[in-house]
């Protein structure tokens, strides 16, 4: 096979069997790689209804057949299992140099089964896999264990580890890779850490092959030529700021989550955004593999009591670790992160959960005595404080680690837990960005901005500029930005890059670019249609998960506080998200009956029929 | 009349006086063209638009006191 290395990898931890199968090139073709493969293999071998956290959950890992290429962004991978946090199908996605290199050690994906007696990880080398004990790794922080595995495997070996809170089921933990990078949402790591898996370490030097190497590096000239030429006119906001850059867009429309959520406006925001990190923190920019942004931030405190080193915050952390906690130290801030990355937490639910509690404890829902200390908006100290006992789940921690919803549930006030499927909601607040309203709502893993990335339109001005504020437009966008951001996730590449250079500047996103490209790769010639077609099979797919899983149109929901809240001030002042208006129409542009079902018509369309 | 700007990121070195956040004079009928036109803000910078963090176009027409936001495109969060 061309593009995809033909091979997946499928270990089972109870046994210690580790076997490699062949890559069915059907499957391959309808599915392409990522998110795609990976669904595939959910619906196929996983109960909906298992216990997230128990032996017949699946954890598996899938690059695309774009990863570890020389395509711009082509280093992404996708961790797909059930999540503990959501009981939902969840895929989370992560870029750095572990996609490529596990690509390169010969697979196109890992199957993880079962739940070992001790704890292990796993070493892959060259084509060569082997469970290794990692009993003496246990308890170690991410960052411990990516030194530790390195110096026992190969120094060049690219990591993917949990730390202490995926071993102590944190349900929100992260799995990271290369030190710093996450497949942070919905809880990977703790399901990671119930298999008793301490980490995955890959070493390749294998190479992808090209069906046309000579079409791919035109393309793929072209497709960077595009981007240099953006960047020829001026510093790339991106490259230069990072992600952070970003607080300007969603503060001047006042949908920067602020408080959880009680505002969109946060005075202090000068403060945490991208050009103050650049100034006071900043050490480099560092790229992902074979990406020519490099938005990721190498970041240093020199000093006071906030004094660390490691990389972020990005966009989604400066919100939820900064202004939805009322945070405007960046100090403060950027020490939470480092302690997210090394505990293995994900920053937005971590962040969100804590705002929650400091709701509860402004409402008088929580007490002193429940969490040990006063929870004050914007208490840096006391930030800092709970993320480390919520990764070693000690004292409220503990309460902390079970996420928001199930502490609001628990002090007996679900609605300040900002969630969408019991996922926590990223930075952008719906009442002013109303496509990501409904995006949230409907998409499979629970409030994602990654699963149709609305705020490029409505906030940022890629590929053309909307109004957040209007709703009856949205429901088409939303269905097809969805469909090509699956495609994105499947094909191994970065949406940052994919949705400005690789797709059509307009609103319908037409995914020329990742067809050029992938057909070069793979000489698979798929068809503009094919792939778009591909991408909404990809959701479809993921829906039949979370119906099985139990989840129905009920699901589909935002919190009241946007849905019938107005935003109290700013530019949004007086706007509620119309969900449900946009709902009905979503649902018929989708083929799904009004309860939110795949109708048959729609599921033998997508070749999903019988799955 | 008086109207406010604000330029964020590689507008701001559009600044007439080096500050970012500033209040220009204008002539009544104005439209957020006239501020382009003011500040030499050139068609190819393509300028994310707002007032009073409202979305906005070039013909959008100005009134005493508006806060106009002025941005280039970012790709990312």
């Amino acid at each position: 096979m061309y593009g995809w290395m033909g091979k997946i990898l499928r270990v089972n931890l109870s046994n210690g069997e580790i076997n490699e199968e062949a890559l069915d090139p059907q499957v391959a073709r309808d599915f392409v790689g990522g998110r795609g493969l990976a669904i595939y293999y959910m619906l196929k071998e996983v109960d909906p209804n298992c216990d997230s956290l128990g032996n017949e959950n699946k954890l598996i890992m899938t690059a695309g057949p774009l990863t570890g290429t020389k395509a711009p962004t082509g280093g992404r991978y996708m961790v797909t299992t059930k999540s503990p946090l959501t009981g939902a199908i969840t895929c989370s996605n992560s870029g750095g140099n572990f996609p490529a290199e596990l690509k390169k050690s010969g697979f196109d994906a890992i199957i993880v089964e079962g739940r070992a007696a001790e704890p292990v990880y796993l070493w892959i080398n060259d084509g060569k896999a082997e469970l290794k004990p990692a009993g003496h790794l246990w308890g170690k922080d991410t960052h411990e264990t990516d030194d530790a595995i390195r110096a026992e495997t190969d120094n060049k070996a690219k990591t993917a580890v949990i730390g202490p809170a995926g071993e102590k089921l944190v349900l929100f933990a992260s799995i990271m890779n290369d030190r710093d990078r996450a497949a942070g949402r919905a809880g990977v790591g703790a399901v990671m850490g119930a298999k008793k898996l301490k980490g995955v370490a890959v070493r390749g030097t294998q190479k992808v092959s090209m069906a046309n190497e000579e079409r791919f590096n035109e393309m793929n000239q072209k497709y960077r030529g595009r981007f240099k030429e953006v960047k020829k006119a001026g510093p790339y906001p991106l490259t230069t700021h990072g992600t952070a850059i970003t607080v300007v867009a969603t503060q001047t429309h006042g949908v920067f989550p602020t408080r959880n959520f009680q505002t969109g406006q946060f005075d202090e925001w000068e403060a945490i955004y991208g050009e103050a990190l650049t100034e006071k923190y900043l050490v480099k920019a560092k790229p992902c593999f074979s990406c020519p942004i490099a938005c990721g931030r190498v970041t240093k405190v020199p000093d006071g009591p906030y004094q660390g080193q490691g990389e972020g915050p990005e966009y989604e952390t400066v919100y939820s670790l900064g202004s939805d906690v009322g945070v405007g130290d960046l100090a403060a801030l950027t020490k939470a992160n480092y302690l997210c990355n090394e505990l293995g937490l994900d920053t937005i639910s971590m962040g969100s959960t804590i705002a929650c509690a400091m709701e509860l404890y402004e409402n008088g829902h929580l007490s002193e005595s429940d969490i040990g200390f006063p929870l004050e908006w914007g208490d840096g100290e006391a930030l800092v404080k709970l993320i480390r006992q919520t990764g070693m789940r000690e004292g409220f921690g503990d309460i902390l680690a079970e996420g928001s919803l199930r502490m609001a549930t628990r002090y007996g006030h679900p609605e300040f837990a900002m969630v969408s499927k019991g996922l926590d909601l990223p930075g952008y607040d719906p009442r002013g960005t109303q496509g990501l309203g409904l995006n949230y709502a409907t998409s499979p893993i629970g409030a994602s901005h990654m699963r149709g990335d609305l705020p490029y339109c409505e906030l940022l001005g890629v590929p053309v500029k909307i109004d957040g504020l209007t709703w009856a437009d949205k429901p088409p966008i939303v269905v097809k930005w969805q469909n090509v951001f699956s495609l994105i996730d499947a094909a191994g590449l970065c949406v940052f890059f994919s949705i400005r250079y690789l797709c059509d500047p307009t609103l319908e996103i037409r995914p020329e670019g990742i067809m050029n490209l992938l057909n070069a790769a793979t000489g698979a010639d798929y068809a503009l249609d094919e792939l778009e077609k591909i991408g909404d099979r990809i959701l479809n797919a993921e829906r039949l998960f979370l119906l099985r899983a139990g989840f129905d149109r009920r699901q589909d929901s935002l919190p009241e506080r946007f849905t019938s809240t107005p935003m109290p001030d700013g530019p949004a002042k007086g706007v509620v998200c119309h969900l449900d208006e946009m709902l009905e129409q979503y649902y018929q542009i989708r083929g799904w009956s009004q309860d939110g079902l795949p109708t048959e018509e729609k599921l033998k369309d997508l070749g999903l029929a019988g799955m | 009349m008086k109207v406010h700007v604000d330029l964020y990121v590689n507008l701001k070195k559009y600044a007439p006086a080096g500050d970012s956040s500033f209040e220009i004079e204008l002539e009544s009928g104005a439209t957020v063209k006239s501020v382009l036109t003011v500040l030499k803000i050139p068609v190819d910078e393509k300028a994310i638009l707002l007032i009073n963090g409202r979305n906005a176009d070039e013909s959008s027409p100005l009134k005493e006191k508006d806060s106009i936001t002025l941005y280039s495109p970012i790709s990312g969060g």
